[in-house]
């Protein structure tokens, strides 16, 4: 390991950060790249180059000037050799000025709007606005302006959008009450069957997050084990993926549920092994079924031809002396025949 | 004899000919050439010399040809008419027509066989060559039995009819050969008896190519016998005389293999069950479950003694003992342990497979149980007496105390010998390191080899094993053989690690759609079974008359105005695996 490196973990681990030996699972998707990508180059001691190297990538990519300094900073530490460690002033700025820009474009937009009074329209503008300011890691003006968009909500959709939104802010902000908040109201407004199936996987999602954060792990993990449809998962893999749902669920149900919760709604639901599982249990039971019936029709010819060992009473068993006493002993002969050969067989084989 | 002298005569003017037409001339087996030549004796020599070039390349070929069959002598012509009658030309399917034709002709060829057997063996080359085995199986079979029986005939090679009895064996019809009674029983003895077809040797070059095939593998009689046995009866559940046989056969042989395909069919019928009554059906039907065909009555079958059938499921047994097949093994001889008793009766050989089920659970499974379930009590107080030895050594066998192991299985060398169980003992003993690393895994996902070495013992030295390689080595082989599911892995340092993998990931979307296909099958096979076994037992008499006492006493209930539901209510007859099989 490179000393500079080895001096960059040494001070995270100072910061009370965790630092990972071995290799992260890849599943760095949606608008979490960035998150992600600078948590696994501030833990993981392969990967901590690559994954720095293509935050700031990540980071340039969009508007957030505070994240590209974030990446840049711990880049400079851990490799100041590279040349990514070098801050990139040029950027910086002109993506400063454009935002700026772009913020006093929106505004006079929106403002022609609301001159107007179309409510659509000033809707989309407080949209567009707080979309930017969000992009710009403006989160408290992001707030404000998805704020602004509830007053000109004409449909259940648009609120629902509305606090969508606002939970995307919220989420960033780390506000897990303020999201609790948010996600119940997704689901006051009387839900049609098509609501809930598709609508559904993102409130439990965002408020087992919540509650993972407030640490209040069973509820997360009851949350995280009735997402329900993983395609529709999928939809909002910039608040957490499938696979996060998977593995936190699976993890919050194993420390905070007794294992009757545990059978019942684990193993019943989450991932496809289970199911794969049961399915070779369904295939070993009917085996075994074959097995047993051929087993008992057996028996029973034996019965029907009258097949049976024969014995004198119980007198013969439960003599002590053994086989002289035994009877049905008339096949000796025939049975010395067979199991002599036997040694020499097996022994053959070997 | 008038033939004989002229055709000795006209040889005589010519030294080469004259060699090979004496030659035939003493053959009486072989007719046909002696017609022509006295025939055509008054003519001249080139004609007569083409004629018998003619014969000898036909009987180098033994090919029927249309210009023999219409020289042939007035007998054979009948006998090969009579021979060719059946199988009829009519519809096959109609199984009144086919039964009546089939009943028919077996008498004409009883009839055939008891008046002049002596013309059959006569003319048996020729005959042999124009019947086809697999459609004239009956007449084929005849005269293989009136050359066969009792001794093969002196007179005809013995190769050329040991090449057809192969052909037939291989080919035969099932569904005519229902007829053919103790003919084909007889057959199937002589076979069985080892003493006919070469065990294991290679026999006559000049055959069929097909034959050939089958005289290189040493294995003749076996495999005969085998695909005789599941001609006739395609499911291969019902136990015959023929089974014994084969089994006794196979394993003093050592010709396991070819068995397989019978011996690892399911028994599920035996002969002489009781209620056995065929109703009005005929044989040739298809449908017929193989015990209302194969019985003693069709004589098929011998009546099978209790005794037999015990040395049928040990043989099996020890047939796949010696190709390691343990759970195979097991399951053989779990079929005697658990054989149904009456009045606390144990054989010596339900004893000697227990010893055997000991010792090859702890292979199959490295566990051991006392008695499987389902053997009857004072059976199992039995075994407990006589089988003492192997217990104590299988409960030594589930510890990690190999010193016990070792000393119970020294102990006890002289009972092993005497018991003719010395190679499972070795076995197990050789298996007991295994064992011990499989148990590995109810502690660990992960281990190094230098503390699995450390951990387990081996049973045939008592201590561990000296080098890492080895541990590694044995590993190998357990992941191999699929005992093991696991890896090896290297750690950057340089130290490996066994992976314990969980059992079930290695299977693939195909291997399960195979797996269920197989189980569907499996179980389209039980419903018939079951299906025809209802049969059988609907029309005994016992069930009729309890049918007839529980119909009165329903009514009777019925009159006390109890619930009707209480009675036997219609059972759907559920298809649950029907949708599968389907798509």
């Amino acid at each position: 390991m490179a000393s500079g490196l080895l001096g960059f973990f040494t001070a995270m681990e100072e910061q009370g950060r965790i630092i990972v030996n071995g290799s992260p699972p890849c599943a760095s998707l949606g608008r979490t790249r960035f998150d992600r990508l600078l948590l696994i180059g501030q833990c993981s001691v392969p990967l901590c180059l690559d994954a720095l190297k293509a935050a700031i990538a990540e980071a340039k990519k969009g508007k957030d000037i505070q994240r590209y300094r974030d990446a840049w900073e711990c880049i400079r530490l851990a490799a100041p050799d590279e040349p990514e460690a070098q801050f990139d002033d040029a950027w910086v700025t002109n993506t400063g000025k454009t935002n700026k820009n772009f913020t006093h474009q929106l505004e006079a937009e929106l403002k022609g709007y609301k001159n107007n009074l179309i409510k659509e329209s000033i809707r989309i503008g407080n949209r567009d606005l707080g979309e930017h300011l969000e992009a710009m890691g403006n989160l408290n003006g992001a707030a404000d302006a998805y704020l602004k968009m509830r007053s000109d909500a004409s449909v259940s959709f648009h609120v629902i959008d509305t606090n969508k939104h606002i939970i995307g802010v919220l989420l960033q902000k780390r506000d897990w009450a303020g999201i609790l908040a948010y996600a119940n109201k997704l689901t006051t407004s009387n839900p049609t069957l098509e609501d809930t199936t598709t609508e559904q996987p993102y409130q439990r999602m965002v408020t087992g997050l919540a509650y993972l954060g407030s640490e209040r792990y069973y509820e997360a993990a009851a949350c995280f084990l009735d997402v329900g449809d993983p395609i529709i998962c999928q939809r909002y893999n910039d608040v957490a993926s499938s696979n996060d749902v998977a593995t936190y669920g699976g993890l919050l149900a194993l420390a905070s549920m007794d294992r009757d919760a545990l059978q019942r709604s684990v193993l019943v639901t989450v991932s496809s092994e289970p199911r794969v599982a049961m399915q070779m249990n369904v295939l070993q039971t009917v085996r075994d079924y074959n097995k047993e019936a051929l087993e008992r029709l057996r028996r029973m010819s034996l019965a029907a031809a009258d097949l049976e060992v024969k014995g004198q009473g119980r007198k013969g068993a439960s003599s002590p002396a053994g086989s002289s006493s035994l009877p049905g002993l008339s096949d000796i002969l025939l049975e010395e025949s067979i199991t002599n050969g036997s040694a020499d067989v097996i022994e053959g084989v070997a | 004899m008038y033939t004989r002298k002229k055709a000795v005569k006209t040889a005589a003017w010519m030294p080469d000919l004259a060699h090979i037409v004496c030659l035939f001339v003493a053959n009486l087996a072989v007719p046909y050439p002696i017609c022509l030549v006295s025939k055509y004796a008054g003519y001249d020599r080139a004609l007569l010399f083409s004629i018998v070039k003619y014969i000898l390349l036909l009987l180098e070929s033994r090919r029927p040809c249309d210009r023999v069959v219409n020289d042939w002598p007035s007998i054979m012509d009948q006998c090969a008419s009579a021979l060719l009658a059946f199988p009829p030309q009519s519809d096959p399917t109609d199984n009144e027509e086919y039964h009546k034709a089939a009943v028919l002709h077996t008498q004409r060829l009883s009839k055939m066989l008891k008046e002049r057997p002596k013309d059959l063996v006569v003319f048996s080359t020729e005959l042999l060559n124009v019947i086809d085995p697999a459609v004239n199986s009956l007449s084929y079979l005849a005269l293989l039995h009136a050359v066969l029986i009792p001794s093969p005939a002196a007179q005809i090679p013995r190769e050329f009819i040991l090449e057809k009895l192969v052909i037939f064996m291989m080919r035969l019809d099932g569904r005519q050969c229902r007829y053919a009674g103790s003919t084909l029983l007889e057959i199937m003895e002589a076979v069985g008896s080892g003493r006919l077809l070469p065990v294991r040797t290679i026999y006559c070059e000049e055959a069929h190519p097909y034959v050939i095939n089958m005289f290189i593998k040493p294995s003749v009689a076996v495999e005969c016998l085998a695909s005789a046995i599941l001609r006739l009866d395609p499911s291969g559940t019902m136990l015959t005389s023929s089974h014994i046989l084969l089994a006794r056969l196979a394993y003093d042989t050592d010709n396991i293999q070819p068995a397989l395909p019978v011996i690892n069919k399911p028994i599920v019928y035996y002969p002489g069950m009781a209620n056995n009554t065929n109703n009005s059906q005929y044989l040739c039907d298809l449908k017929l479950p193989p015990f209302s065909y194969i019985s003693k009555a069709t004589g098929l079958t011998l009546q099978l003694k209790t005794a037999m059938v015990l040395e049928y499921d040990l043989t099996c047994g020890m047939m796949y003992c010696a190709r390691r097949e343990w759970q195979k093994a097991r399951d053989a001889f779990e079929r005697d342990v658990t054989f149904p008793t009456k009045d606390g009766g144990c054989s010596k050989i339900m004893v000697d497979a227990y010893k055997k089920w000991i010792l090859v659970s702890l292979l199959a499974d490295g566990k051991f149980q006392n008695s499987p379930p389902r053997t009857a009590a004072p059976t199992t107080k039995t075994f407990g007496l006589l089988a003492q030895p192997y217990v104590s050594l299988a409960a030594a066998f589930t510890t990690d105390d190999v010193d016990q192991l070792r000393s119970e299985a020294q102990q006890n060398a002289q009972v092993w010998m005497e018991d003719a169980n010395v190679g499972l003992v070795e076995e197990v003993m050789a298996s007991y390191q295994k064992w011990r690393v499989l148990s590995l895994q109810d502690v660990y996902t992960k281990i190094s080899i230098p503390e699995i070495r450390q951990m387990t013992k081996s049973a045939e030295t008592g201590s561990v094993l000296n080098k890492d390689e080895d541990i590694e080595a044995l590993i190998q082989n357990m992941i191999i053989a699929g005992m093991l599911k696991g890896v090896i892995e290297k750690n950057d340092d340089g130290t490996k690690f066994l992976h314990f993998l969980s059992p079930i990931v290695d299977l693939t979307e195909a291997d399960v759609k195979l797996e269920l296909k197989r189980v569907a099958a499996a179980t389209q096979n039980l419903r018939q079974i079951a299906a025809s076994t209802d049969q059988r037992l609907g029309s005994s008499k016992e069930f009729i008359k309890w049918l007839v006492k529980e119909s009165r006493r329903d009514k009777s209930s019925m009159s006390e105005a109890q619930d009707p539901t209480l009675g036997f209510e219609q059972l759907d007859d559920e298809d649950l695996m029907g949708d599968m099989l389907s798509s």
